[in-house]
């Protein structure tokens, strides 16, 4: 790579890999993250999301493959790494003993900010959290909402040119969700490159710039999340519900009038380009449903239809 | 910065160090120096009192709970019951600056409360001035030489259960047997060599050298040698724990 590139790629990784112990956690993976850009992993339990994460924020060894962060090397430059990153772990690991404010105090000094920094810095950040008015309380009494917002507030202490964020908003109350994507939308529109996990489709659809769907350690797809949806599944989704003794039989007659069927316990998925025209059909075949729901299809259908729907490992 | 950190934590647990760090060595001294010294024949553990010879074995002894109780759950709320290292891990320091940090922290909180215990001996004539600051300052490296030994301990274990086992069938008898309350010569030979081998008999014997004025400088450089090999050993083992349980 020449310089030009490494001057807009905050993270390049060459068939990366992590092994613990003889269990393979993630198989030779290559990303590369521009500057500003923000990248959302998506990916079933287990799929090696957090290992990912994790060895490009300098905390975990990489057993295989290339990985270089600001054009470093994490093995030989953790610590100059580290302190350009902010990092939202996907367990929440504050001091429950201090106060909200003392937290975000002795995470500051790690980072080795100036006192007089760290008044003004903290002052912002709980503006950030919505916690201002609880600056003094014990994390102990916070409602897990709270920590993690916290927890994400604390990440940016250091001013981050990279921010990694392993599930944010799990447990957080719409009203959370909503404030914290406004606000990454904001560090986004500042220049800050954003890289993301979660299990929320919509999370992804509104915030990333580009998925990486990874399964069993290996990147299965990626793109832009309309260039997903569109190469993954029709636009649009009729979902039918039919009593046991004839789901079989309609998922077979119904097969020819869309583009896939899906067969779930309780409900048959038909993907068709016009729902309108699809549910004229299916009521004139004869096999009206017990009721029926017609959406378009979104990044969760093209999820489910690459990973599969059952829960194996 | 960690050492920071450490210190916001002390500062809102000060009354629970003040017990700790002072009333119970207080206490130990009272009712051994005073209570048991009042039926020890003089004579019996050398040519001082018995309360003088306690005062800075109790002094030691008060120095190496000190560095267990910090090196002990402190340790494991670290890694396990708050994951607050992990928290660092992703900071620039690096593990070793944590076991640092952390080590000094516990050095500062054993001299401050030492210096306490040490000035109320002095005052009620346990020891002499000058030999208790020496022996505050031998206390503090030898407590400092144990903990780190019993953090590498912390670091290996895996649940809070495995600190009664420490405190039982270790911490207890070293307190007991070290040269403490009665000297080692007291002991059966087998029971000596290890006695000898802790480093709270060699931290108690500094103390106690300073107090008297008794030993060369040669017993005092074989004291601190050994002390500081538990030290070297407990220091890289702890390096390494660390390491490998924050980077994995
Ligand atoms: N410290 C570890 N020791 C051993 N195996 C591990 C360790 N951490 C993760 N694994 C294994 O590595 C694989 C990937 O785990 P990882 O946490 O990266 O998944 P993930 O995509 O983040 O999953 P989730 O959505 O559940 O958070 C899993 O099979 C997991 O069991
Ligand atoms: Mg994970």
């Amino acid at each position: 790579m020449d310089s030009a590139d490494a001057a807009d790629t905050v993270v390049v990784a060459d068939g990366l890999t992590k092994r613990y112990g003889d269990r393979t956690a993630v198989r030779g993976i290559d990303i590369q993250v521009r500057r500003g850009e923000f990248l959302g992993f998506l990916g079933p339990n287990g799929a090696g999301k957090s290992s990912t994460l994790r060895m490009v924020a300098c905390v975990s060894p990489r057993t295989e493959g290339r990985l270089s962060v600001f054009g470093m090397d994490p093995d030989r430059h953790g610590p100059a790494i580290r302190a350009r990153i902010g990092v939202v772990p996907q367990q929440d690991n504050l001091d429950t003993e201090l106060s909200v404010s003392e937290n975000l105090r002795v995470y500051a000094r790690c980072f080795g900010i100036r006192r007089r920094e760290v008044r003004r810095k903290i002052a912002e950040l709980l503006e950030f959290a919505a916690l201002t008015d609880r600056a003094g309380a014990e994390v102990e009494t916070l409602s897990g909402g709270m920590r993690r917002r916290l927890t994400i507030a604390r990440a940016l202490v250091n001013d981050p040119e990279l921010v990694l964020l392993d599930e944010p908003t799990t447990g957080l109350d719409p009203q959370a969700r909503h404030l914290l994507w406004d606000r990454l939308l904001g560090l986004k529109r500042a220049g800050v490159t954003l890289v993301l996990t979660t299990h929320y489709m919509d999370e992804v659809e509104r915030l990333c710039d580009r998925v990486i769907i990874i399964d069993q350690g290996r990147i299965i797809e990626q793109g832009t999340p309309p260039e997903l949806i569109g190469r993954h599944a029709p636009p649009e989704v009729v979902e039918l519900r039919y009593p046991p003794d004839r789901q079989a039989i309609a998922a077979e007659k119904l097969a020819g009038l869309c583009e896939r069927v899906e067969v779930l316990p309780e409900r048959l998925l038909l993907f068709v380009h016009h729902s309108e025209q699809a549910l004229s059909e299916i009521y004139r075949s004869g096999l009206p449903p017990e009721s029926s729901l017609v959406r378009r299809s979104t990044l969760e259908d093209v999820f489910l239809h690459l990973t599969g729907r059952s829960l194996d490992d | 910065m960690i050492l920071e950190w450490q210190a916001v934590h002390g500062i809102r647990n000060w009354r629970g160090a003040l017990v700790g760090g002072l009333v119970i060595p207080l206490v130990t001294l009272a009712a051994i120096g005073f209570g048991l010294g009042a039926v020890v024949p003089h004579g019996a553990v050398g040519d001082s009192s018995y309360l003088r010879f306690v005062a800075p074995a109790v002094l030691a002894t008060a120095a190496f709970q000190y560095a267990v109780a910090e090196s002990t759950e402190p340790v494991m709320a670290g890694f396990k019951w708050q994951r607050t290292y992990e928290g660092v891990a992703v900071t620039p320091v690096t593990p070793r600056q944590m076991v640092i940090g952390q080590l000094l922290w516990t050095a500062a909180q054993i001299a401050a409360s030492g210096a306490l215990v040490a000035l109320v001996m002095v005052a009620c004539d346990a020891m002499e001035p000058l030999p208790a600051l020496l022996a505050l300052v031998f206390s503090t490296v030898g407590a400092l030489a144990f903990a780190a030994p019993v953090m590498a301990f912390s670091a290996m274990v895996r649940d809070g259960s495995a600190f009664t086992a420490l405190n039982r069938m270790i911490i207890l008898p070293m307190t007991l047997v070290a040269g403490t309350y009665f000297p080692i010569s007291q002991l059966p030979t087998a029971a000596r060599g290890l006695a000898m081998a802790t480093p709270l008999w060699h931290t108690v014997e500094l103390c106690r050298d300073g107090g008297t004025g008794g030993p060369t400088s040669g017993a005092i450089a074989v004291h601190l040698a050994v002390l500081a090999l538990w030290a070297a050993i407990g220091l890289a083992a702890t390096f390494r724990l660390f390491r490998r349980r924050l980077t994995f």
